[in-house]
């Protein structure tokens, strides 16, 4: 049996495609402008991909912020569900997952049996989020990519605020003035997100296996930040950024 | 299955109810009838019986949120040095002011509110409202009168009602010398046992919710409330509230419920969003779910010793559930939420409202490890749409609600 999830979030839409619960397709696009645009090549992607046709699939889910704005799916579900479930799927015994996404972080606990059992979301705020590190990495003239790199040749962190982002940036620009290393800020760009995930989390009482999933996982200078906030192991999985729609579609395939 | 919401029969006599409260309110200098500012939780039997006439500027507060009205006066008291974090009500109401003084001579500003002869706050509920009170006193040179409760103990009980009942007292002496009328102690009986009445009936119609599925939900007791808060000791409160019990028994015998389907029952603190609540009503209706109970409108629920009149007014209006104890604040929650069995519960983080809000993420963990069940924040203001974010507040709420019904 086919089925499909596509998580439509604020940065990236990323999409599944299962047969019989095994990944055979998937794809990470840009979300940009037009949800429904990028959500129709995304899908268009993952059957090319998974060499099958509509017409094979029955129920499609879809998640994220952008998740009414895919007409061809046939349900929507949140995505605290979805990535409780894609997380619990690839670590079975997962009882936290920390995702940090492009406009929010939230942090989901489950119970024995796979269940959500509490969560939190971050405020009206894109501190602590993905958003946070591109607005820093624009103004500090990198790629995303190249953060993690970075972060490894500073022994500490330069001190910044995680209160808002907008003030941060303007934080960023003055240790650029003052003549502070990149490294050092990038750094301590990591452990403020980290603090701000981290003070989110820890409202929670959190248990191991704990996992980072979202695209800000895919930064081990945050995970490694956090790691420390937190005085846990944190897991990885592979492809963070897919956990969401593999719920997604493991969802679909229990409709 | 879409949710279709059911019109009360009596929803005319609540609108002629509460238009005859605002008429009054309006025509009190008129006729000669002092006006005297006060906030929801004051001893008002005492002015119903001296015929003073109280009006809750509060109310104006929530229907300008329900009018759409706030940002525009927020803006005016803002411009003037006022924090966009105070009091929501409160930014209403002195931007009226504000607003109306800027105003004078030109076309009229709009949502009147009577101006005060007398103010009296009292700081059961809050410190802010008492501020917006004294700003007012001297905005129109007007006297103040605050009642002063602070945070009950349960080991200085006594000396507490001794206090606020020495207030009681000097309250009716400065009730008596700024208007020139004497307190007539069997008028006051009189008075008391009407709102004993209503508080008995208000709580009647409250227990419908009890009902599974409950025959109203908490966004109809927010509506229906008005006559509890404005004409408690008065007539009109028991007239309306004995029509709404009649109504709701027929609603019960005939099998019409508030939720058609409902799956999920959940609590909500505290004070709806005002200018979102058909947003709400709608967006809960729709999944199935019932708001059920709230301290927000179980909080009129006096029973009054007429034998005593002083004393029981003491007693029953020194402590509100917002001047208690953290663990004792938990405690009525939890009562609430056993007695009407719901499967979670709904803070909202009311910036402008910080009594209400102080130390909600520890109630919620508290909460949900004593009973079990999940709890869920969300950060909006009662009145002011700059603090609304409806997209993260859906999200949550729709995860909230799959959280519950996955285990169900």
């Amino acid at each position: 049996m086919l089925t499909a999830g596509l998580d439509i979030g604020s940065v990236s839409t990323n999409a599944v495609l299962l047969a019989n619960g095994k990944l055979i397709a998937s794809v990470i696009l840009p979300s940009g402008y037009n949800h429904q645009e990028t959500a129709e090549r995304a899908w268009q992607m993952i059957l090319q991909q998974g060499q099958a046709s509509a017409a094979q699939l029955k129920t499609i889910v879809a998640t994220g912020y952008g998740r009414y704005n895919v007409p061809f799916a046939s349900k929507q579900i949140s995505e605290i569900s979805c990535i409780a479930k894609g997380a619990r799927h690839w670590f079975p015994d997962v009882r936290t997952v920390i995702d940090v996404g492009g406009q929010d972080s939230k942090v989901i606990k489950l119970d024995s049996e796979g269940y959500v059992a509490d969560f939190v979301m971050n405020d009206k705020c894109a501190a602590g989020t993905g958003r946070f590190i591109e607005v820093m990495a624009q103004a500090l003239q990198l790629e995303v990519s190249a953060l993690e790199q970075e972060d490894l040749l500073a022994a500490s962190g330069a001190q910044i605020s995680s209160i808002c982002t907008v003030f941060a940036e303007s934080e960023v620009i003055s240790l650029i003035g003052q003549g502070v290393a990149r490294p050092k800020i990038v750094k301590g760009l990591h452990q403020a997100v980290a603090s701000r995930v981290g003070s989110l989390a820890k409202r929670l009482k959190l248990e191991e296996p704990l996992l980072v999933t979202g695209g800000v996982a895919k930064n081990q200078g945050v995970v490694v930040a956090l790691a420390a906030e937190l005085g846990l192991k944190l897991l990885v999985p592979e492809e963070p950024q897919l956990v969401g729609a593999l719920g997604a579609a493991l969802i679909a395939a229990q409709e | 299955m879409a949710f279709k919401k059911i019109d009360f029969k009596t929803k005319g006599f609540l609108k002629k109810t509460m238009e005859d409260y605002n008429t009054q309110a309006m025509n009190a200098h008129a006729q000669g009838i002092p006006v005297a500012w006060v906030t929801a939780v004051f001893p008002v039997e005492l002015l119903y019986a001296m015929d003073i006439f109280p009006y809750y500027p509060e109310n104006f507060g929530a229907a300008s949120g329900t009018h759409r009205r706030t940002e525009e006066l927020s803006l005016i008291a803002e411009r003037r040095g006022y924090s966009n974090q105070y009091c929501s009500y409160a930014k209403a109401g002195l931007g009226l002011m504000y607003g109306n003084a800027e105003q004078a001579g030109k076309e009229d500003f709009g949502g009147e509110m009577p101006q005060p002869d007398l103010l009296l706050p009292s700081n059961i509920q809050c410190t802010p409202l008492g501020k917006w009170f004294e700003i007012t006193a001297k905005y129109y040179n007007k006297p103040l009168f605050l009642m002063d409760s602070p945070q009950i103990e349960a080991s200085s009980w006594e000396s507490q009602k001794a206090y606020f009942l020495q207030q009681i007292h000097e309250l009716v002496a400065f009730l008596e010398t700024s208007t020139g009328r004497k307190l007539d102690l069997d008028r006051l009986c009189e008075v008391l046992n009407l709102s004993t009445q209503a508080c008995d009936l208000w709580n009647q119609v409250l227990l419908f919710a009890k009902n599974k599925p409950a025959r109203i939900t908490y966004w109809d007791a927010c509506i229906l409330m008005g006559p509890i808060v404005c004409w408690r000791g008065r007539p009109e409160a028991v007239h309306y509230y004995t029509e709404l019990v009649k109504e709701l028994e027929e609603r019960a015998a005939s099998d019409l419920v508030a939720v058609e389907g409902e799956k999920i029952r959940l609590y909500w603190d505290h004070i709806p969003i005002w200018p979102k609540m058909r947003y709400f009503a709608e967006f809960f209706g729709n999944r199935q779910t019932s708001i059920v109970c709230s301290l927000y409108t179980h909080s009129w629920a006096y029973k009054f010793d007429a034998a005593h009149p002083l004393e029981t007014l003491a007693e029953s209006y020194m402590r509100e559930f917002v001047n208690y104890r953290f663990d004792q604040r938990v405690e009525k929650k939890i009562k609430l939420m056993r007695e009407y069995e719901v499967d979670g519960f709904i803070f909202n983080l009311n910036d402008s409202c910080k009594p209400n809000s102080l130390a909600l993420i520890e109630k919620k963990n508290v909460i949900s490890e004593r009973l079990g069940i999940p709890g869920m924040l969300l950060e909006a203001d009662m009145c002011d749409p700059r603090f609304f974010a409806e997209g993260p507040i859906q999200n949550r709420m729709e995860s909230f609600l799959e959280m519950i019904g996955s285990k169900k």
